[in-house]
Order: structure tokens, then sequence, then C-alpha cells
């Protein structure tokens, strides 16, 4: 099962790749917001990864989708450890 | 049609539905957000405004900033007319502002009128034996969702319940299900239902969480009067709906359960409209305060006769009777105070009126309504006021809606795409606030509307609609690459000869 990714990581992946980016939540036709970060801007909206029921957008003029794909792989893998 | 026998519930089967610990929390010193004799308080201390004050007041709306009551009272005692002039346009102003030049359209769908209360005003209370009472099955939807979309070429709609046991969370979550299913070759592509919204009894937070897993759009519950005196008369004691904080608190549990867009309401008429007004404006305080979000839509019926209805008999309610004048107002003071949110006019409204009020401010309207359970499918045209809630004012059809707006400019639109990726909630509230949702509205409105010219228009609406669309890609063209960047509007122009060669559903 995927894991929702924290603000503060996807903070860190706008910064770096300049982007704004959401994390969703599918159910039935819809896409429900989580949590986001970055700058809104008047851009198409790119559904780049989906992992279980969690999707994730970007809005940007140019990135690097492959490295942003990876890292929202290993995110949303990763095991939480208490 | 599936039948239900209709029974008064009894006291353990109220105490079941009503669920005290969830709304009891909210409350402070056992009370809830509503305190009348504040509202009333502050709707007297008012003074007749100077045009100086409304103006500073304005202002402030048209920064996007919700009103705080004393400001709303204020502008509730202007009496000049030339001073409502300005509301008026004020209003328009801020509805284009954060809307653009658009309506979007969507349809109610009926789907139980079985209800389990008594409210004096309405056609479904379980008193009245004259009404036709129905519970359609799920393929009785399917085909109510196909007239709809298939017929119609309505994208969104508002499905509809009583409240009863046999139109619970489980039926309601089926009906949501059922009606996404479906999906109707057009003439030149397919048309379904993109968008589903909820019109229901206060549910608790396990039955909307129901609701939320199966994608519900907005969930809606009005609160008829927010005047509690008021609303004890009019809805018996021994009733779900009674229960005036159950009610009011509903739209915090939706929030609880994870639905992000809830709508409110009210029904005007049922007490003194300046009241009502100030309720909706503190519902959004504390919808805002508590969860940062404030309502999606805001909706502002005014009572109409329904079946057997005691209330029409009795003369001392009528004195709250909203007249034509005083609504335009009301419309005017809700755009002003809660500036970002949807306004919805309904087809309850003569069209006279309709065409009014959507230049202060409405954002949503419907069209080729039916509110008999089963309408759609029967698609008999007549009104019969024992097979539904109340009357309707505006029969238009949506063909004849959109060409009446197309000639005054504006453009219809079926645009879903927020709900398609993730632009809810506080998301959304965030890009009505800063102006950048219009901007995606127009492009998915060009989108949206060249599908429904295609698929469903007649030849004069199909003229009249593409001058609308040539105007609003030139507006865009204009606006390449200050607003909308040159990769924006490429992807928009591509999406746009896509959907012209029968491909559907392409957003941005």
């Amino acid at each position: 099962m995927a894991n929702e990714i924290s603000t503060f990581d996807l903070e860190r992946l706008a910064n770096a790749y300049q982007i704004r980016i959401w994390q969703c939540r599918k159910l039935g036709r819809r896409w429900s917001f989580i949590a986001g970060a970055g700058v809104e801007k008047v851009l198409p909206s790119q559904l780049v990864y989906e992992a279980g029921d969690l999707g994730f957008f970007v809005q940007a003029e140019t990135f690097n989708e492959a490295a942003l794909v990876e890292e929202l792989k290993k995110l949303t893998t990763k095991s939480i450890c208490c | 049609m599936h039948q239900v026998n209709e029974k008064i519930p009894t006291t353990s089967w109220i105490n079941q539905v009503i669920k005290p610990e969830e709304y009891k929390p909210y409350l402070v010193d056992g009370k809830d957000f509503i305190d009348d004799d504040k509202i009333w308080e502050q709707l007297n201390s008012s003074q007749e405004p100077s045009l100086e004050r409304v103006r500073e007041i304005l202002a402030k709306s048209f920064d996007i900033k919700t009103l705080d009551p004393l400001e709303l009272a204020t502008l509730i005692k202007v009496k000049d007319p030339t001073v409502w002039q300005e509301m008026y346009e004020m209003a328009a102003r801020i509805k284009h502002k954060i809307y653009d030049n658009r309506i979007i359209t969507f349809a109610p769908l009926y789907c139980s009128n079985h209800c389990v209360n008594n409210c004096l005003y309405c056609g479904f209370r379980s008193d009245n034996t004259h009404e036709k009472r129905e519970r359609l099955s799920m393929e009785q939807i399917k085909a109510e969702a196909e007239a709809i979309a298939g017929r119609i070429g309505h994208k969104r709609v508002i499905a509809v319940f009583g409240e009863h046991p046999d139109s619970d969370a489980n039926y309601i979550a089926e009906a949501i299900k059922s009606i996404y299913e479906v999906s109707v070759k057009t003439r030149k592509g397919h048309s379904e239902i993109r968008r589903v919204n909820v019109n229901a009894a206060p549910l608790c937070v396990d039955d909307l969480r129901k609701l939320h897993e199966v994608g519900i759009g907005t969930y809606q519950v009005f609160q008829e009067t927010y005047h509690h005196e008021t609303y004890r008369k009019l809805h018996p004691a021994n009733t779900i709906k009674g229960n005036y904080k159950w009610r009011l608190y509903v739209h915090h549990r939706a929030y609880k359960a994870g639905i992000d867009d809830v709508a409110i309401g009210c029904l005007f008429g049922l007490y003194d409209w300046r009241f009502e007004v100030m309720g909706l404006l503190y519902h959004t305080h504390e919808l805002e305060q508590k969860f940062g979000v404030g309502p999606h839509t805001i909706s502002f019926p005014r009572i109409t006769p329904a079946s057997d209805s005691p209330l029409f008999k009795q003369l001392d309610h009528q004195k709250h009777f909203v007249s034509d004048e005083d609504f335009k107002k009301i419309v005017t003071l809700i755009r002003l105070a809660v500036p970002y949110t949807g306004l919805i006019i309904t087809a309850r409204e003569k069209k006279e009126i309709r065409d009014d009020v959507l230049f202060v401010g409405c954002t949503q309207t419907d069209a080729s309504t039916v509110i008999g359970i089963g309408g759609y499918a029967k698609n008999s045209g007549q009104q019969n006021i024992d097979e539904q809630q109340f009357m309707l004012g505006d029969t238009r059809s949506l063909e004849e809606l959109i060409y009446d707006l197309a000639r005054r400019g504006v453009i219809t639109s079926f645009c879903t795409a927020g709900y398609r990726c993730g632009r809810t909630g506080d998301q959304i509230m965030d890009m009505l606030k800063n102006g950048h949702e219009k901007h995606f509205c127009k492009l998915n409105a060009i989108l949206t509307y060249r599908e429904w010219l295609d698929d469903f228009a007649g030849e004069e609406t199909k003229k009249a609609g593409e001058a609308v669309i040539r105007k609003e890609i030139e507006e865009v063209k204009k606006q390449t690459p200050t607003i909308f960047s040159k990769k924006l509007y490429d992807l928009t122009m591509s999406y746009y000869e896509r959907i012209s060669n029968g491909e559907r559903d392409l957003y941005i």
C-alpha cells in the first residue's frame, strides 16, 4: 500500500524541481485534494505518478519528470518507523 | 418502482440516527453559533450608512474578503436606490472577477421522495397523503442519468433524497456509483455525468464516509431557517429534522468524513430575510474558522407552493415571503458578503427573475429541470404538484437557456475539471480567492461548450454558441502569454481540435 507524502517532502520537491505539486486520493471518478506545495500558476495540471489510490499532479513549464517520478516512487513506498 | 411503507419513526429510531456526540463537542456552553439576539442586535444597531462607508465595505468585497456580520448588517440597512444600484454593479464585477463570463449548469435528479419528516412547507412531508411516493431502483436511476446526459447533455447532477431508512447512506452511495457508470453515445461522441452532487438529510460521520469513498461531489444541506424559534415551529419535535443542531453541524461532520466541498443554503420566506442572510454569513464564518474552507456554494431558494402545505394556509407566515425586489437584494448581499463562493439560482424562479439575478452574482443554474421522481425518463413535459416537492417557475430547456445566454454573450460551462485533478476543498478556495481558478474555468468552458454544441445543439443555438466561442478564444489569445502561457494555449487548442473530431472529456 502506498504512503501519503509529508508536506515537508512536498515542499522539498516543489523547491527542488521549481514546480507546484499536490497529492490527491482517487475516489470514484474524482481526485480529492490532500496536500500541496509550491506556487500555483496558470499552467496545465499533469498527473505524473499514481500509486494505489494516490495520485500526484504537477504544474510546471518544464521539469525533470523522470527524476521526480523516481523520488515519488521511493517516498510512497518507504516504510514508516516509529 | 420500489414501494415502501411509510412509517412515522419512533423516538428510538430517531435516537439511532442522531448522534449527539457528533455535534455536542462543537457547542460553546451548550449553544450553537447562531445567536438570534445578537443577530437582531446587529441588524437593529446599524443605521443607514453613508455612501463612503458603503464603498469601504464594497472595496473589501472586491478584494475577495469575507465580510464581518456588522459590515453585512450595514449593507442591509441601505435604502437609497442609487446606492443599491452601485451594490448590484459591484456584485456583478466581483462575480466576473472570480468566475469570469460563464454560467455552470446542472440538473436535479430526484431519487426518492419517501420522508419521515413533517416539515410544514414541504410536499414530501409524511402527513401529505396526496403525494405519490416512489423510490427509484438503481436501473431506474441509470435511466434518469442516461436521459439527463444523453438526451439533454448535462454533465452535472444534484441527486436528491428524502430522509428515510429506505434511502439511507448505502442507497445514496449506490445511486452515486450508478450515475457515474452511465455513458451514452451522442451525435459526435459520448456523454456522461461527471460530477454527482448530493442533497440529502444530515448524516453521521460514518455514513458520510460512505459517500466520500464513492466520489461524491458537493454535499448540500440547507438549514432552511437559521431562526431557532421558527425552525422549531416548522419542524415538529418528534421528527429527526426537529433537531436544529444535528442539522446545523452536518457540514462539520462532512469535513470530518473527508468531504471537502460542502454547500449551505436557506429557504427564504420562512422567516425575515435579513436575519437569514446574516445566518448564512455566520455559517460561512464558522466553517472558515473551524476548517479553513467556506461553503463551495450557497443556495437561496424562495418558498414556492407545495402539495397540501399547511404553511400556505397560515397568514402569519406569509409576511415573510420575499418580493422580487428583495430577492435581488438577497443575491447581491450574499455575493458581497461571501465573494468567493458559488451561488445557485434554480428553476424554482421565473425566467425574468433568473435572467435578472444571474447578472448580480450567480454562477450556477439548472435547466430542462424535472423534479418528479423518474421524470426525465418519462419525458412527459408536464408538472404535477402531487408528484414533486414544489412547482417550477422556469421550465426552459437547456438548449433554450444556452441560446438565451449566448445571445447575451455568456458562455455556458459544463466544466468538472477541478474534481478530476484535485482542485477541490481548500485548494480550489485559494485559487478562487487569488483569481487563478477563473483562468482554468475559461479554458475548460470553451472545451466543454464545444462538446455540447457538437452533440446537442440545434442550428440556431449552434450559430449563437459559435459566436461566443470565437469571442472567448480571441480573448484567450490576447491574454497569451501574459496570463496563459504559450504551452497552455497550445494545449487548449489541441484539445479543442480533438474534441471537434469527436474525442470527449479533455480538460485542463
